[in-house]
């Protein structure tokens, strides 16, 4: 292990505030909103984790951070994209409002593009008390049709990302699985909740 | 246009010196990305109700070496904003003081929201965000930024401790700025460098007022060929053997 003096930790603290700095200079121009500083924090944390090796590598920490800027856009974007297919995490839009990441399958939210509830499995503290239990059972009943041969734990997986806001990654790590696996199985459960709702009769309007 | 103030993000990093602000205007039209010197970028945005047609409205800024740029009064941002960032700063270094750990100084940040009366984003209140200074003559980018690298190498073989390092990595990083892209001043790397060169006791008097000049002329890439000379003078003082 590498025994730090003052001056050595101010060497590397001045390395990673370098790249940060630089990265700002760079991303600032082609990026909207946060995202440079976001990218600058990104890899100044990946300096910060292993100095060493870097700074031996690349002396000058203005060539570190133009070379691992051309990627970490790249990266940036990917992750942006997997987090916003993740559940119910809340994102700020252009217009600086929470918006949902993707729509639901479960749940009594509305989705991002507005619409009605898919199910409404909350009870209508407003309504008659036996058309609240009638609407009620009706939804319970069609939500247990739609997950009808999905396992209790890819429904438990479902819960956790599209209910409790974890991440795919979160979960991935809980089941000791890579993201991709989870994600692929997420899709399939999703997919098979979607068409078994599809195939489902529209509700019949009650007679007033 | 509304009269409303508008609300603002503003971000601030202690351990780079990095501060970023978001200026919230409800829906906007056509953005625009400039960049005025080295160190700061600036995006202006129409505003989409279309009365303030020709006149972008502030919409989001980064400054690096935001604290030396206030510190010398040369942070151009709209006056409203200017005691809520000085705050922000001020208390950001405070609970970064004494903290060495390289991951808690990267994961350092401050946030603050306010707002700012929308008369002061125009672009015709914000001058100093919107010029841009002419290109240095061809070659001098080159030529004060190897001058620049020469210096740092000299300040650190002289007296090499904390502070002639910190004084030579922001030359370094200095000359590494100014000659990327295409030639451009960087009043905030050149602010935190005389900061740091106040603040080394090696330098005689002589030599730190000839880094107040050198660093003044870095401001203006018309004046970069002075510059040169200057830094030159400085190399020449430094490399002086002492007695």
């Amino acid at each position: 292990m590498t025994n730090t003096t003052p001056r050595l930790d101010h060497a590397v603290n001045g390395y990673i505030a370098a790249v940060h700095r630089e990265v700002v200079r760079c991303v600032a121009l082609v990026r909207h909103g946060f995202d440079a500083d976001d990218i600058a924090q990104d890899i100044a944390l990946e300096v910060a984790r292993r100095p060493e090796v870097i700074m031996a590598r690349y002396p000058d920490p203005v060539v570190y951070a133009r070379r691992r800027t051309k990627h970490a856009g790249i990266s940036f974007d990917r992750r942006e994209r997997a987090q916003r297919s993740e559940g119910v995490r809340l994102r700020r839009g252009a217009d600086g409002l929470l918006t949902p990441g993707r729509p639901y399958v479960s749940g009594n939210a509305t989705g991002p593009e507005g619409g009605a509830e898919l199910f409404a499995t909350a009870r209508d503290l407003a309504a008659e008390f036996d058309v609240a239990t009638v609407a009620f059972l009706d939804a319970l009943e069609s939500l247990r049709r739609c997950c009808v041969g999905v396992s209790h734990a890819d429904l438990h997986e479902l819960l956790l990302v599209d209910g409790c806001g974890y991440t795919v990654l979160e979960v991935a790590r809980m089941k000791g699985q890579a993201r991709e696996t989870v994600s692929r199985r997420l899709n399939a459960t999703r997919r098979r909740i979607r068409q078994h709702r599809d195939a489902m009769p529209e509700p019949q309007e009650s007679p007033a | 246009m509304s009269s409303h103030p508008a609300p603002v993000t503003l971000r601030y990093r202690p351990g780079a010196d990095v501060l970023s602000g978001v200026i919230h205007l409800g829906e906007v039209g056509a953005l625009r990305t400039d960049s005025p010197d080295a160190d700061t970028s600036v995006e202006w945005a129409e505003v989409a109700d279309g009365t303030a047609a020709g006149h972008p409205l502030l919409h989001r800024f980064h400054f690096v070496f935001a604290a030396a740029r206030f510190a010398e009064g040369r942070l151009p941002l709209p006056a409203a904003l200017q005691p809520v960032v000085e705050s922000l700063i001020t208390t950001a270094h405070l609970a970064l003081h004494e903290v060495d750990d390289p991951l808690a100084r990267a994961r350092a940040v401050a946030n603050a929201i306010t707002t700012v009366p929308r008369t002061q984003l125009h672009r015709t209140a914000l001058p100093a965000l919107c010029a841009s200074a002419a290109p240095p003559p061809a070659g001098q980018a080159a030529a004060v930024s190897r001058s620049l690298r020469q210096v740092a190498e000299a300040v650190h073989r002289r007296d090499p401790d904390e502070s002639t390092d910190h004084l030579a990595r922001l030359l370094r990083e200095l000359g590494a700025t100014v000659s990327h892209p295409r030639g451009l001043a960087a009043p905030g790397t050149a602010a935190a460098t005389a900061a740091a060169a106040r603040a080394t006791p090696t330098l005689t008097d002589h030599q730190r007022h000839h880094f107040h000049d050198a660093l003044e002329q870095l401001l203006a890439p018309a004046n970069w060929p002075a510059a040169d000379t200057t830094l030159q003078h400085l190399l020449t003082s430094l490399e002086a053997p002492t007695r």
